[in-house]
């Protein structure tokens, strides 16, 4: 249990009459990336908001980091919520203070760092910002953190090809420096799918295969392919 | 099957991405060393360097050196990074290991076709010449 | 960090307040003066105009010291209700804080930008001796029990500030929560509630020929019930956005 970055045991949540998670039982270990992989509506926002203590579960049991969801445990969490923007008001430099007062463990020096390393300007304002440098902004803010946890709900949404490979490489870095497990849901598979030590497939709420990547891979091939037979209905039209 | 074409520095990586990459990445890094495309003592990328450029997960490239390492092939210096061996015998050993292993592949398989290794022996011998062969 | 900074940095974040329009990536709605200065302009251009000719009572005009209360509640109301218009409202509630400071926070930024937005009051002031002079009347002894009205409306409404500045908040929590078919039912609640001072308006205030307001010590009973009343509403509202929030 204590190498286990996410557990959840039967968590249900529903929204009107559709079961966003229906029974998910899942175990997530600790260290390396994660991929939260399905297609559209198979719960992966959710479960993220879930863990954030943002939805309250209908039922079930969830534990992150071993403690229950709520705002203490935020503070070991960076997370980029879904279709996420960016306070428009800020500059860049008001983002990064808004960082230090407001996050525990937030290192300035490294967002600085990422800020330069990602082409972003000190003095640039949020609003007049292409999607894809207020994304590169977001992801700073959650890459300066030195947390045990990082969850990225689909940080590549309507990204141009070029920020992307920008987010990718710092989240390789960041990977390689600090001991972080990071959940990342995607859409964007084929960019990344290399990226993944370990694979979890939601669909329709429930977990419909798990386990390390490379073993996912010697078995069923790609994690396209897997993708493919498993959602087949659900892919062919992306 | 798709291959993907990916170059880290100098070198050049085949992903199989419907294969696990750790092995992958030990297959094609001890090969570019036996092959001697990679110089005794030359300095190969560091983790985050190679992960990068693969779009791989860090751990799996960690994994991956750590591999080569109980082979001999890579040795790591604390704060100037990872270099290829500098002792020829190790490459030495390693290539004369590598085509024992192919060579007892190839030997199972011709046993399964009914050929001793007496016949293998024969047909090589039979088995035309570099500049003979059209 | 301590409570105390905490809430001190999360209410600068908050005093930021603006709007994303919709269709326009460029352009952020900001209204801080959008109704106060063409307003000032056009009782300026009127006064001007008519000149001598004034001859209402000036004090008319604090009764546009009435808008305080309702700008509060607009700007309380917007300041959650855009978190979720802007995108930002994931930001806002994986913050590492215990929910009742994320809004407190925003309760006192918004009495802060109302106080902000309050400066037209002064050019009500400025307008009506402007007017005075125009139409002759002016004297020390007018000036003097113009502005000392104004200053009695002024405070009046600003007593009220905090509490319609709660009350917005909980109206914007309940759009979060599985309750929020429940607002119109809350609407009339109001109303009706408002209903009550107005039915009795003399037991806390009265406003007499010459429109000099007096208060009544029944008011301070009231702006007390007011106050308390604020405290369960922020209650409320941290309530939901812990337990039924509909995200």
């Amino acid at each position: 249990m204590t190498n286990m970055a996410v557990t959840c045991t039967d968590v249900s949540k529903r929204y009107g009459n559709r079961m966003a998670l229906n029974g998910l039982t899942l175990e997530i270990p600790s260290g390396g990336i994660v991929g939260i992989l399905g297609p559209n509506g198979s719960g992966k926002s959710t479960l993220f908001r879930t863990l954030m203590g943002i939805t309250r579960p209908d039922s079930g049991n969830i534990s992150v980091l071993g403690s229950v969801p709520g705002w203490e445990t935020n503070a070991k969490i960076a997370y980029l919520p879904d279709r996420a923007r960016w306070y428009a008001d800020h500059t860049v430099r008001k983002a990064l203070d808004w960082g230090s007062s407001l996050l525990p463990n937030f290192d300035r020096s490294r967002a600085l760092a990422l800020a330069h390393e990602m082409n972003l300007d000190l003095g640039q304002s949020v609003n007049g910002m292409s999607r894809g440098t207020e994304a590169r902004l977001m992801l700073i803010l959650c890459l300066a953190r030195q947390v045990p946890l990082m969850i990225l709900d689909e940080p590549f949404f309507g990204i141009d090809l070029i920020s992307r490979e920008k987010i990718i490489d710092a989240l390789v870095a960041s990977a390689t420096e600090q001991e972080t497990t990071v959940l990342l849901s995607t859409h964007e598979i084929s960019d990344t799918e290399s990226l993944f030590d370990y694979a979890v497939f939601l669909r329709a709420g429930r977990v419909e295969r798990q386990g390390n990547a490379d073993s996912l891979r010697s078995q069923y091939g790609s994690m396209r392919d897997i993708m493919r037979n498993l959602f087949q209905e659900e892919v062919t039209s992306q | 099957m798709h291959l993907e074409q990916r170059d880290v520095g100098s070198f050049r990586f085949l992903l199989d991405l419907s294969q696990p990459i750790y092995e992958q990445i030990v297959q094609q890094l001890s090969g570019a060393i036996a092959r001697g495309d990679l110089d005794l003592g030359a300095k190969i990328p560091s983790v985050r360097e190679l992960a990068q450029g693969l779009r791989a997960a860090p751990n799996t490239v960690v994994h991956a050196y750590q591999e080569l390492e109980r082979e001999g092939l890579i040795e790591t210096r604390r704060g100037q990074g990872t270099f290829v061996t500098t002792s020829a015998t190790v490459i030495h050993e390693f290539r004369a290991k590598l085509a024992q292993t192919l060579l007892n592949q190839f030997l199972q398989q011709m046993e399964r076709l009914g050929f001793s290794p007496d016949d293998v022996r024969h047909l090589l011998r039979e088995y035309p010449k570099e500049g003979d062969r059209t | 960090m301590t409570g105390y900074q905490e809430l001190g940095a999360l209410v600068h974040h908050e005093l930021s307040y603006y709007r994303r329009e919709r269709d326009s990536e460029q352009h952020l709605g900001r209204r801080r003066w959008s109704l106060s200065v063409p307003g000032l302009i056009i009782w300026f251009a009127v006064i001007t105009w008519q000149g001598p000719n004034i001859r209402f009572n000036l004090n008319y005009s604090w009764y546009a010291t009435l808008a305080l209360p309702l700008i509060a509640m607009g700007v309380a109301t917007g300041h959650i209700v855009n978190e979720r218009k802007n995108g930002t409202v994931g930001w806002w509630l994986s913050l590492p804080m215990p929910r009742y400071l994320l809004v407190l926070s925003k309760w006192v930024a918004s009495i802060l930008l109302t106080a902000q937005r309050s400066f037209y009051v002064a050019g009500i002031a400025l307008l009506g001796i402007y007017a005075m002079m125009l139409n002759g009347t002016v004297s020390p002894t007018i000036v003097c029990h113009f502005l000392l009205n104004g200053l009695t409306w002024t405070l009046i409404m600003y007593c009220l500030v905090p509490p319609l500045a709660a009350l917005g908040l909980f109206m914007g929590t309940l759009t979060y929560s599985r309750w929020k078919d429940l607002i119109p039912g809350v609407w009339l609640m109001l109303v009706a509630t408002g209903w009550l001072p107005v039915a009795h308006p003399g037991l806390y205030l009265t406003v007499n020929q010459a429109l000099t307001v007096t208060i009544k010590p029944a008011f301070a009973l009231a702006v007390f019930a007011t106050w308390l009343l604020s405290g369960f509403l922020l209650w409320l509202a941290t309530r939901i956005l812990t337990r039924v929030t509909g995200l």
